[in-house]
Protein backbone atom coordinates (compact mmCIF):
# COMPACT_ATOMS: atom_id res chain seq x y z
CA UNK A 1 0.00 0.00 0.00
CA UNK A 2 1.31 3.42 -1.07
CA UNK A 3 -0.10 6.76 0.12
CA UNK A 4 -0.19 8.54 -3.29
CA UNK A 5 -2.38 11.54 -3.23
CA UNK A 6 -4.17 14.19 -1.11
CA UNK A 7 -6.97 16.22 -2.82
CA UNK A 8 -6.65 20.04 -2.68
CA UNK A 9 -9.52 20.72 -4.49
CA UNK A 10 -12.14 18.00 -5.36
CA UNK A 11 -15.35 18.06 -7.83
CA UNK A 12 -19.00 17.09 -7.13
CA UNK A 13 -18.97 14.26 -9.06
CA UNK A 14 -15.52 12.53 -9.06
CA UNK A 15 -15.70 9.31 -7.65
CA UNK A 16 -14.05 6.05 -7.47
CA UNK A 17 -14.86 3.06 -9.84
CA UNK A 18 -13.60 -0.46 -10.90
CA UNK A 19 -16.05 -2.35 -13.34
CA UNK A 20 -18.96 -2.64 -11.10
CA UNK A 21 -20.87 -4.64 -8.94
CA UNK A 22 -22.07 -8.02 -10.40
CA UNK A 23 -24.10 -10.44 -9.11
CA UNK A 24 -27.03 -7.84 -6.84
CA UNK A 25 -29.35 -6.70 -9.66
CA UNK A 26 -32.16 -9.07 -8.04
CA UNK A 27 -31.97 -6.88 -4.99
CA UNK A 28 -32.09 -3.64 -6.67
CA UNK A 29 -28.32 -2.97 -6.76
CA UNK A 30 -27.62 -1.15 -9.97
CA UNK A 31 -24.10 -2.33 -11.70
CA UNK A 32 -22.33 1.12 -11.47
CA UNK A 33 -19.20 0.67 -12.87
CA UNK A 34 -17.31 3.60 -15.26
CA UNK A 35 -19.10 5.42 -17.60
CA UNK A 36 -17.05 5.49 -20.37
CA UNK A 37 -16.14 1.80 -20.05
CA UNK A 38 -13.37 2.41 -23.54
CA UNK A 39 -11.10 4.71 -21.63
CA UNK A 40 -10.78 3.05 -18.27
CA UNK A 41 -9.93 -0.42 -20.36
CA UNK A 42 -7.39 1.66 -22.04
CA UNK A 43 -6.16 3.06 -18.54
CA UNK A 44 -5.79 -0.66 -16.99
CA UNK A 45 -4.13 -1.45 -19.72
CA UNK A 46 -1.51 1.65 -19.94
CA UNK A 47 -0.36 -0.15 -16.88
CA UNK A 48 -0.50 -3.84 -16.99
CA UNK A 49 -3.49 -3.30 -14.25
CA UNK A 50 -5.40 -5.62 -13.23
CA UNK A 51 -8.99 -4.70 -15.78
CA UNK A 52 -10.96 -4.69 -12.48
CA UNK A 53 -8.38 -2.12 -10.99
CA UNK A 54 -9.77 0.57 -9.35
CA UNK A 55 -9.77 4.22 -10.70
CA UNK A 56 -10.91 8.12 -10.68
CA UNK A 57 -13.49 8.83 -12.92
CA UNK A 58 -13.41 12.95 -12.89
CA UNK A 59 -16.25 14.73 -13.71
CA UNK A 60 -16.91 17.64 -13.99
CA UNK A 61 -13.18 18.57 -14.07
CA UNK A 62 -11.69 20.86 -11.88
CA UNK A 63 -9.95 19.00 -9.55
CA UNK A 64 -6.34 19.69 -7.89
CA UNK A 65 -4.39 16.67 -6.45
CA UNK A 66 -1.21 16.72 -4.12
CA UNK A 67 1.19 14.00 -5.45
CA UNK A 68 2.27 12.58 -2.29
CA UNK A 69 4.54 9.58 -3.28
CA UNK A 70 6.55 8.08 -6.74
CA UNK A 71 4.04 6.65 -8.88
CA UNK A 72 3.14 6.01 -12.37
CA UNK A 73 -0.57 7.54 -13.64
CA UNK A 74 -2.24 6.50 -16.35
CA UNK A 75 -5.33 9.41 -18.18
CA UNK A 76 -7.77 8.58 -20.75
CA UNK A 77 -11.16 9.64 -21.68
CA UNK A 78 -12.10 12.84 -22.14
CA UNK A 79 -9.62 15.66 -22.36
CA UNK A 80 -9.48 17.88 -19.13
CA UNK A 81 -6.52 19.40 -20.18
CA UNK A 82 -4.07 17.75 -17.79
CA UNK A 83 -1.09 19.20 -16.10
CA UNK A 84 1.68 18.28 -13.69
CA UNK A 85 3.40 21.56 -12.17
CA UNK A 86 1.96 23.38 -14.77
CA UNK A 87 3.19 21.02 -17.72
CA UNK A 88 0.71 19.50 -19.74
CA UNK A 89 0.33 15.92 -20.09
CA UNK A 90 -0.74 13.70 -23.28
CA UNK A 91 -3.98 11.52 -23.24
CA UNK A 92 -4.28 8.38 -23.38
CA UNK A 93 -0.91 7.68 -21.77
CA UNK A 94 0.92 6.78 -18.58
CA UNK A 95 3.15 9.01 -16.53
CA UNK A 96 5.68 9.23 -13.61
CA UNK A 97 4.86 11.38 -11.06
CA UNK A 98 7.02 12.68 -7.83
CA UNK A 99 6.09 13.00 -4.85
CA UNK A 100 5.69 17.30 -3.76
CA UNK A 101 4.30 17.82 -7.43
CA UNK A 102 0.53 19.01 -8.17
CA UNK A 103 -1.69 17.22 -10.25
CA UNK A 104 -4.47 19.83 -11.85
CA UNK A 105 -7.08 18.21 -14.07
CA UNK A 106 -9.25 20.86 -15.75
CA UNK A 107 -12.72 20.88 -17.61
CA UNK A 108 -12.92 18.89 -20.50
CA UNK A 109 -14.40 20.90 -23.86
CA UNK A 110 -15.56 18.13 -25.35
CA UNK A 111 -16.63 14.85 -23.81
CA UNK A 112 -17.22 14.57 -19.98
CA UNK A 113 -15.51 11.94 -17.89
CA UNK A 114 -11.45 11.75 -17.82
CA UNK A 115 -9.92 9.13 -15.71
CA UNK A 116 -6.98 8.50 -13.74
CA UNK A 117 -5.33 5.21 -12.57
CA UNK A 118 -2.24 4.67 -10.56
CA UNK A 119 -0.05 1.46 -11.16
CA UNK A 120 -1.84 -1.38 -9.05
CA UNK A 121 -4.96 0.58 -8.88
CA UNK A 122 -6.37 2.57 -6.15
CA UNK A 123 -6.86 0.86 -2.86
CA UNK A 124 -10.64 1.48 -1.74
CA UNK A 125 -12.69 -0.36 0.55
CA UNK A 126 -15.12 -3.13 -1.24
CA UNK A 127 -19.08 -2.39 -0.78
CA UNK A 128 -20.87 -6.14 -2.47
CA UNK A 129 -17.71 -7.26 -3.60
CA UNK A 130 -16.79 -4.19 -5.55
CA UNK A 131 -14.95 -0.27 -5.49
CA UNK A 132 -17.67 1.36 -7.72
CA UNK A 133 -19.26 4.14 -6.52
CA UNK A 134 -23.31 5.10 -6.64
CA UNK A 135 -24.09 8.09 -4.86
CA UNK A 136 -27.42 7.88 -5.83
CA UNK A 137 -28.52 5.61 -3.48
CA UNK A 138 -25.28 6.36 -0.98
CA UNK A 139 -22.46 3.95 -1.92
CA UNK A 140 -18.88 5.42 -1.67
CA UNK A 141 -16.48 3.03 -1.22
CA UNK A 142 -14.39 6.32 -0.08
CA UNK A 143 -16.10 9.73 -0.02
CA UNK A 144 -13.84 12.18 -1.24
CA UNK A 145 -13.38 15.97 -0.01
CA UNK A 146 -10.54 18.44 0.43
CA UNK A 147 -8.23 17.15 2.23
CA UNK A 148 -8.70 13.21 1.38
CA UNK A 149 -5.92 10.99 0.77
CA UNK A 150 -6.39 8.72 -1.71
CA UNK A 151 -4.18 5.17 -1.70
CA UNK A 152 -2.58 2.43 -4.05
CA UNK A 153 -3.43 -1.14 -3.90
CA UNK A 154 0.00 -2.11 -4.74
CA UNK A 155 3.69 -1.39 -3.77
CA UNK A 156 4.91 -0.68 -7.14
CA UNK A 157 7.51 0.21 -8.95
CA UNK A 158 7.54 2.64 -12.00
CA UNK A 159 6.42 1.44 -15.15
CA UNK A 160 7.33 2.61 -18.38
CA UNK A 161 5.80 5.48 -19.79
CA UNK A 162 3.55 4.75 -22.88
CA UNK A 163 1.29 5.66 -25.02
CA UNK A 164 -1.50 3.94 -26.78
CA UNK A 165 -1.39 3.62 -30.52
CA UNK A 166 -4.33 6.27 -32.20
CA UNK A 167 -6.11 3.45 -33.78
CA UNK A 168 -7.41 2.60 -30.60
CA UNK A 169 -8.36 5.51 -29.21
CA UNK A 170 -12.18 6.27 -29.05
CA UNK A 171 -13.37 8.24 -32.12
CA UNK A 172 -15.39 10.65 -29.47
CA UNK A 173 -16.74 12.89 -32.52
CA UNK A 174 -18.28 10.15 -33.69
CA UNK A 175 -21.87 11.17 -33.79
CA UNK A 176 -23.58 7.53 -34.85
CA UNK A 177 -23.89 4.78 -32.17
CA UNK A 178 -24.85 0.74 -32.75
CA UNK A 179 -28.33 -0.29 -31.48
CA UNK A 180 -28.37 -4.12 -31.42
CA UNK A 181 -32.34 -5.27 -31.21
CA UNK A 182 -33.48 -6.25 -28.46
CA UNK A 183 -36.38 -6.20 -25.50
CA UNK A 184 -39.82 -4.74 -27.30
CA UNK A 185 -37.84 -4.00 -30.63
CA UNK A 186 -40.40 -6.59 -32.06
CA UNK A 187 -43.32 -5.32 -31.30
CA UNK A 188 -42.36 -1.53 -32.69
CA UNK A 189 -43.64 -1.26 -35.89
CA UNK A 190 -41.19 -1.35 -39.10
CA UNK A 191 -41.89 2.33 -39.64
CA UNK A 192 -40.87 3.35 -36.54
CA UNK A 193 -37.94 1.36 -36.45
CA UNK A 194 -37.30 2.88 -39.43
CA UNK A 195 -37.86 6.52 -38.08
CA UNK A 196 -35.73 5.86 -35.17
CA UNK A 197 -32.78 5.10 -37.02
CA UNK A 198 -33.50 8.18 -39.55
CA UNK A 199 -34.35 11.13 -37.41
CA UNK A 200 -31.52 13.16 -35.58
CA UNK A 201 -31.76 13.31 -31.47
CA UNK A 202 -30.07 16.23 -29.63
CA UNK A 203 -28.96 15.36 -25.70
CA UNK A 204 -31.49 17.04 -23.46
CA UNK A 205 -29.63 15.90 -20.40
CA UNK A 206 -27.11 13.12 -19.05
CA UNK A 207 -25.81 12.01 -16.27
CA UNK A 208 -24.93 8.80 -14.57
CA UNK A 209 -28.23 6.94 -14.41
CA UNK A 210 -29.25 7.44 -18.68
CA UNK A 211 -29.03 10.49 -21.29
CA UNK A 212 -32.29 12.24 -22.20
CA UNK A 213 -33.00 12.57 -26.07
CA UNK A 214 -35.06 14.67 -27.99
CA UNK A 215 -35.87 15.67 -31.55
CA UNK A 216 -37.79 14.97 -34.61
CA UNK A 217 -41.37 12.91 -34.38
CA UNK A 218 -42.55 11.15 -31.52
CA UNK A 219 -41.66 7.21 -31.81
CA UNK A 220 -45.20 5.49 -30.66
CA UNK A 221 -45.42 1.80 -29.32
CA UNK A 222 -48.37 -0.11 -30.00
CA UNK A 223 -47.69 -3.37 -27.45
CA UNK A 224 -49.45 -1.83 -24.47
CA UNK A 225 -47.67 -0.92 -21.12
CA UNK A 226 -45.09 -3.96 -20.65
CA UNK A 227 -44.94 -4.76 -16.77
CA UNK A 228 -41.67 -3.55 -15.24
CA UNK A 229 -38.49 -5.61 -15.81
CA UNK A 230 -34.92 -6.05 -15.65
CA UNK A 231 -33.00 -3.38 -17.50
CA UNK A 232 -29.25 -3.27 -18.76
CA UNK A 233 -26.71 -0.22 -19.03
CA UNK A 234 -27.71 0.78 -22.84
CA UNK A 235 -30.99 0.03 -22.93
CA UNK A 236 -32.92 2.59 -25.07
CA UNK A 237 -36.09 3.44 -23.43
CA UNK A 238 -39.04 4.92 -25.44
CA UNK A 239 -41.07 7.39 -22.86
CA UNK A 240 -44.78 8.03 -22.89
CA UNK A 241 -43.74 11.33 -24.76
CA UNK A 242 -42.32 8.89 -27.40
CA UNK A 243 -38.43 10.13 -26.90
CA UNK A 244 -35.55 7.63 -26.42
CA UNK A 245 -34.03 7.39 -22.62
CA UNK A 246 -30.51 5.38 -23.02
CA UNK A 247 -29.85 3.80 -19.55
CA UNK A 248 -26.41 4.37 -18.39
CA UNK A 249 -24.78 2.67 -14.94
CA UNK A 250 -26.05 3.94 -12.08
CA UNK A 251 -30.08 3.17 -13.81
CA UNK A 252 -32.52 1.37 -11.49
CA UNK A 253 -32.30 -2.30 -12.27
CA UNK A 254 -36.23 -2.64 -13.29
CA UNK A 255 -38.23 -0.64 -15.55
CA UNK A 256 -41.92 -0.55 -17.55
CA UNK A 257 -40.92 1.89 -20.39
CA UNK A 258 -40.80 -0.24 -23.78
CA UNK A 259 -37.67 -0.61 -25.11
CA UNK A 260 -36.33 -0.08 -28.84
CA UNK A 261 -32.89 -1.83 -28.22
CA UNK A 262 -29.31 -1.75 -26.21
CA UNK A 263 -26.79 0.39 -27.12
CA UNK A 264 -23.70 -1.41 -27.80
CA UNK A 265 -21.18 -1.49 -25.18
CA UNK A 266 -18.81 0.58 -27.24
CA UNK A 267 -21.56 2.64 -27.98
CA UNK A 268 -22.92 3.52 -24.50
CA UNK A 269 -19.42 4.54 -23.92
CA UNK A 270 -19.09 7.19 -26.57
CA UNK A 271 -22.62 8.89 -25.89
CA UNK A 272 -21.46 8.78 -21.95
CA UNK A 273 -19.19 11.33 -23.06
CA UNK A 274 -22.07 13.45 -24.96
CA UNK A 275 -22.75 16.60 -23.29
CA UNK A 276 -26.16 17.72 -23.38
CA UNK A 277 -26.79 19.69 -27.18
CA UNK A 278 -24.92 17.33 -28.93
CA UNK A 279 -26.69 15.63 -31.87
CA UNK A 280 -26.61 11.78 -32.82
CA UNK A 281 -28.07 9.34 -34.83
CA UNK A 282 -28.37 5.19 -34.13
CA UNK A 283 -28.24 2.54 -36.49
CA UNK A 284 -29.06 -0.99 -35.82
CA UNK A 285 -26.72 -3.52 -36.27
CA UNK B 1 -45.86 -25.31 -14.94
CA UNK B 2 -46.31 -28.45 -16.79
CA UNK B 3 -45.43 -29.71 -20.12
CA UNK B 4 -47.35 -27.23 -21.97
CA UNK B 5 -44.98 -24.35 -20.60
CA UNK B 6 -44.30 -22.19 -23.47
CA UNK B 7 -41.87 -19.33 -23.21
CA UNK B 8 -40.87 -16.32 -25.02
CA UNK B 9 -37.77 -14.45 -25.51
CA UNK B 10 -35.51 -11.36 -26.28
CA UNK B 11 -32.30 -10.31 -26.74
CA UNK B 12 -31.22 -7.77 -24.11
CA UNK B 13 -28.00 -6.55 -25.51
CA UNK B 14 -24.94 -8.71 -26.37
CA UNK B 15 -24.67 -10.30 -23.07
CA UNK B 16 -28.33 -10.65 -21.95
CA UNK B 17 -31.83 -12.37 -22.60
CA UNK B 18 -35.07 -11.89 -21.04
CA UNK B 19 -37.20 -14.60 -21.07
CA UNK B 20 -40.74 -14.07 -20.43
CA UNK B 21 -43.48 -16.72 -18.81
CA UNK B 22 -47.13 -16.55 -21.01
CA UNK B 23 -49.31 -13.89 -19.94
CA UNK B 24 -51.55 -13.07 -17.33
CA UNK B 25 -49.13 -13.07 -15.03
CA UNK B 26 -50.17 -15.78 -12.26
CA UNK B 27 -49.41 -15.45 -8.51
CA UNK B 28 -46.64 -18.90 -8.84
CA UNK B 29 -44.52 -16.58 -10.92
CA UNK B 30 -42.18 -14.72 -8.21
CA UNK B 31 -41.50 -18.50 -7.10
CA UNK B 32 -41.13 -20.42 -10.40
CA UNK B 33 -38.97 -17.09 -11.36
CA UNK B 34 -36.59 -17.83 -8.58
CA UNK B 35 -36.35 -21.37 -9.28
CA UNK B 36 -35.65 -21.04 -13.02
CA UNK B 37 -33.00 -17.96 -11.64
CA UNK B 38 -31.06 -20.39 -9.57
CA UNK B 39 -31.58 -23.60 -11.71
CA UNK B 40 -29.75 -21.81 -14.83
CA UNK B 41 -27.64 -20.03 -12.92
CA UNK B 42 -26.07 -24.11 -11.90
CA UNK B 43 -26.54 -24.84 -15.19
CA UNK B 44 -24.85 -22.05 -17.08
CA UNK B 45 -21.53 -21.02 -14.97
CA UNK B 46 -21.18 -18.08 -17.40
CA UNK B 47 -24.24 -16.11 -15.62
CA UNK B 48 -23.45 -13.02 -13.58
CA UNK B 49 -26.82 -11.37 -13.19
CA UNK B 50 -30.36 -12.23 -12.59
CA UNK B 51 -33.33 -10.04 -12.33
CA UNK B 52 -36.56 -11.63 -11.69
CA UNK B 53 -39.64 -9.82 -12.52
CA UNK B 54 -43.11 -10.41 -12.70
CA UNK B 55 -43.33 -12.40 -15.69
CA UNK B 56 -39.80 -12.01 -16.94
CA UNK B 57 -36.36 -13.33 -15.87
CA UNK B 58 -33.23 -10.91 -17.56
CA UNK B 59 -30.26 -13.15 -17.60
CA UNK B 60 -26.40 -11.77 -18.17
CA UNK B 61 -23.83 -13.86 -19.42
CA UNK B 62 -20.33 -12.96 -19.81
CA UNK B 63 -19.95 -14.34 -23.15
CA UNK B 64 -22.03 -13.56 -26.56
CA UNK B 65 -25.94 -14.75 -24.93
CA UNK B 66 -27.46 -17.95 -26.35
CA UNK B 67 -31.09 -17.06 -26.05
CA UNK B 68 -32.19 -20.39 -28.06
CA UNK B 69 -30.11 -22.44 -25.56
CA UNK B 70 -30.83 -21.09 -22.80
CA UNK B 71 -35.18 -21.08 -23.32
CA UNK B 72 -34.27 -24.62 -24.06
CA UNK B 73 -32.97 -25.26 -20.61
CA UNK B 74 -36.28 -22.92 -18.80
CA UNK B 75 -38.86 -24.59 -20.96
CA UNK B 76 -37.77 -28.23 -19.83
CA UNK B 77 -37.26 -27.07 -16.64
CA UNK B 78 -40.91 -25.42 -15.94
CA UNK B 79 -42.13 -28.38 -17.69
CA UNK B 80 -40.78 -30.50 -15.30
CA UNK B 81 -41.33 -28.19 -12.03
CA UNK B 82 -44.66 -27.62 -9.81
CA UNK B 83 -44.81 -24.43 -8.30
CA UNK B 84 -45.98 -25.89 -5.08
CA UNK B 85 -42.92 -27.34 -4.35
CA UNK B 86 -41.06 -23.89 -4.72
CA UNK B 87 -42.35 -21.87 -2.01
CA UNK B 88 -39.85 -18.82 -1.03
CA UNK B 89 -39.60 -18.07 2.51
CA UNK B 90 -42.18 -16.02 4.35
CA UNK B 91 -41.09 -12.44 5.90
CA UNK B 92 -42.91 -10.77 8.79
CA UNK B 93 -42.57 -7.12 8.26
CA UNK B 94 -44.22 -5.02 11.86
CA UNK B 95 -46.13 -1.90 10.78
CA UNK B 96 -47.47 0.97 12.47
CA UNK B 97 -50.15 2.39 11.22
CA UNK B 98 -51.06 5.37 13.75
CA UNK B 99 -50.03 8.89 13.96
CA UNK B 100 -49.55 11.29 10.79
CA UNK B 101 -45.67 11.56 10.58
CA UNK B 102 -45.94 7.65 10.12
CA UNK B 103 -49.20 7.15 8.04
CA UNK B 104 -49.49 10.83 6.39
CA UNK B 105 -51.98 9.34 3.57
CA UNK B 106 -53.95 7.34 5.79
CA UNK B 107 -56.79 10.01 6.27
CA UNK B 108 -57.38 10.82 3.02
CA UNK B 109 -57.47 6.94 2.27
CA UNK B 110 -59.86 6.56 4.93
CA UNK B 111 -62.42 9.83 3.40
CA UNK B 112 -61.92 8.16 0.17
CA UNK B 113 -63.05 4.38 1.09
CA UNK B 114 -65.11 4.90 4.21
CA UNK B 115 -62.87 2.54 6.34
CA UNK B 116 -61.58 3.11 9.67
CA UNK B 117 -58.09 3.71 9.92
CA UNK B 118 -57.84 0.35 12.13
CA UNK B 119 -59.66 -1.49 9.08
CA UNK B 120 -57.16 -0.36 6.60
CA UNK B 121 -54.85 -1.60 8.87
CA UNK B 122 -56.58 -4.91 9.32
CA UNK B 123 -57.14 -5.30 5.29
CA UNK B 124 -53.23 -4.45 4.36
CA UNK B 125 -52.14 -7.00 6.94
CA UNK B 126 -54.90 -9.45 6.44
CA UNK B 127 -53.45 -11.06 3.06
CA UNK B 128 -49.85 -12.60 2.59
CA UNK B 129 -48.26 -10.87 -0.28
CA UNK B 130 -45.77 -12.16 -2.94
CA UNK B 131 -42.47 -10.31 -4.05
CA UNK B 132 -42.88 -9.76 -7.49
CA UNK B 133 -39.83 -7.57 -8.10
CA UNK B 134 -37.08 -5.89 -6.05
CA UNK B 135 -36.00 -2.46 -7.71
CA UNK B 136 -36.52 1.20 -7.95
CA UNK B 137 -33.95 0.93 -4.75
CA UNK B 138 -32.19 -1.78 -3.53
CA UNK B 139 -34.11 -3.97 -1.57
CA UNK B 140 -37.42 -2.45 -2.53
CA UNK B 141 -39.70 -4.93 -2.98
CA UNK B 142 -43.14 -5.00 -5.11
CA UNK B 143 -45.64 -6.47 -2.93
CA UNK B 144 -49.28 -7.64 -4.90
CA UNK B 145 -51.94 -7.43 -4.18
CA UNK B 146 -53.93 -5.75 -2.02
CA UNK B 147 -57.65 -5.26 -1.79
CA UNK B 148 -58.88 -3.68 -4.55
CA UNK B 149 -60.75 -1.29 -1.64
CA UNK B 150 -57.29 -0.24 -0.89
CA UNK B 151 -56.37 0.76 -4.44
CA UNK B 152 -54.61 3.97 -4.73
CA UNK B 153 -53.11 6.15 -7.38
CA UNK B 154 -49.46 7.47 -6.26
CA UNK B 155 -48.78 11.00 -6.07
CA UNK B 156 -48.91 13.08 -9.19
CA UNK B 157 -45.18 14.79 -7.69
CA UNK B 158 -42.70 12.41 -5.87
CA UNK B 159 -42.70 13.62 -2.28
CA UNK B 160 -39.60 13.03 0.49
CA UNK B 161 -40.22 9.08 2.12
CA UNK B 162 -38.92 8.90 4.93
CA UNK B 163 -36.94 4.89 5.02
CA UNK B 164 -39.84 2.18 6.93
CA UNK B 165 -42.43 4.05 5.14
CA UNK B 166 -45.38 1.72 4.13
CA UNK B 167 -47.06 2.57 1.22
CA UNK B 168 -49.59 1.16 -1.75
CA UNK B 169 -49.54 2.26 -5.31
CA UNK B 170 -52.62 0.89 -7.50
CA UNK B 171 -52.68 -2.24 -6.04
CA UNK B 172 -48.79 -2.80 -5.20
CA UNK B 173 -47.70 -2.30 -1.40
CA UNK B 174 -44.26 -2.30 -0.18
CA UNK B 175 -41.95 -0.61 2.08
CA UNK B 176 -39.08 2.35 1.94
CA UNK B 177 -35.53 0.88 2.64
CA UNK B 178 -34.22 4.28 2.55
CA UNK B 179 -35.10 7.47 2.54
CA UNK B 180 -35.90 8.36 -0.68
CA UNK B 181 -38.46 10.97 -3.11
CA UNK B 182 -41.27 8.32 -3.55
CA UNK B 183 -45.06 8.74 -5.08
CA UNK B 184 -46.44 6.07 -2.96
CA UNK B 185 -49.78 6.17 -0.37
CA UNK B 186 -48.25 6.36 2.68
CA UNK B 187 -50.09 4.30 5.08
CA UNK B 188 -47.60 3.34 8.33
CA UNK B 189 -44.17 2.53 9.25
CA UNK B 190 -42.11 -0.22 10.14
CA UNK B 191 -39.55 -0.15 12.87
CA UNK B 192 -37.66 -2.65 10.89
CA UNK B 193 -34.35 -1.60 9.28
CA UNK B 194 -34.27 -2.71 5.76
CA UNK B 195 -31.14 -1.81 4.93
CA UNK B 196 -28.05 -1.53 7.09
CA UNK B 197 -25.05 -2.27 4.49
CA UNK B 198 -23.00 -1.33 7.66
CA UNK B 199 -24.73 -4.33 9.65
CA UNK B 200 -24.24 -6.39 6.56
CA UNK B 201 -28.64 -5.89 5.71
CA UNK B 202 -28.76 -5.21 2.06
CA UNK B 203 -32.38 -6.39 1.36
CA UNK B 204 -35.06 -8.15 3.62
CA UNK B 205 -36.35 -9.42 0.44
CA UNK B 206 -35.70 -11.33 -2.36
CA UNK B 207 -37.96 -12.34 -5.62
CA UNK B 208 -39.88 -15.16 -4.81
CA UNK B 209 -40.27 -14.30 -1.08
CA UNK B 210 -44.01 -14.30 1.01
CA UNK B 211 -44.49 -11.14 3.18
CA UNK B 212 -47.05 -10.87 6.11
CA UNK B 213 -47.32 -7.27 7.69
CA UNK B 214 -48.41 -7.24 11.35
CA UNK B 215 -49.76 -4.12 13.18
CA UNK B 216 -48.01 -3.01 15.82
CA UNK B 217 -48.74 0.05 18.26
CA UNK B 218 -46.79 3.17 18.97
CA UNK B 219 -45.37 1.61 21.86
CA UNK B 220 -44.38 -1.40 20.22
CA UNK B 221 -42.97 0.96 17.49
CA UNK B 222 -40.92 2.95 20.11
CA UNK B 223 -39.78 -0.50 21.79
CA UNK B 224 -39.04 -2.35 18.93
CA UNK B 225 -35.68 -4.36 18.96
CA UNK B 226 -33.69 -5.53 16.05
CA UNK B 227 -33.17 -9.33 16.46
Amino acid sequence: MTVLFRIIQPAALTQFQDLGRFGHMALGFPQSGPMDELAFAANNRLLDNPENAVQLEIAPGGVILAVLGEATIALAGAYAHPTLDGKPLVNFHSHRVRGGQELRMGFPRSGQYAYLAVKGGFRVPLFLGSGATCARIGIFPQRLCRGSVLESAADERFAREQGIPRREIPDYRDDTFNVLPSYQYPEFSEAIRARFVAQRYRVRMTDRMGTLLCGGTPLSFAGGEPLSEGIVPGAIQVSNEGQPIVLHKDAQTVGGYPKIGVLTAESRSRLAQCPSGREVRFRFV
Amino acid sequence: MGPNARLTWSLAGADGVILYLPLPTQPTYPALLQGLSRALRARFPAIYDTVPAYRSLLVRYGSEADGKALAAVAEKWLARTSADTLSGREVVIPVCYQGDDFAPDLPRLCARTGLSSAAVAAMHSARVYDVYCIGFLPGFAFLGYVDEALASARHATPKKVPAGSVGIAGRQTGCYPLDSPGGWQIIGRTPMSLYAPQRGIYSRLAPGDRVRFRPIGRDAFEHWKER
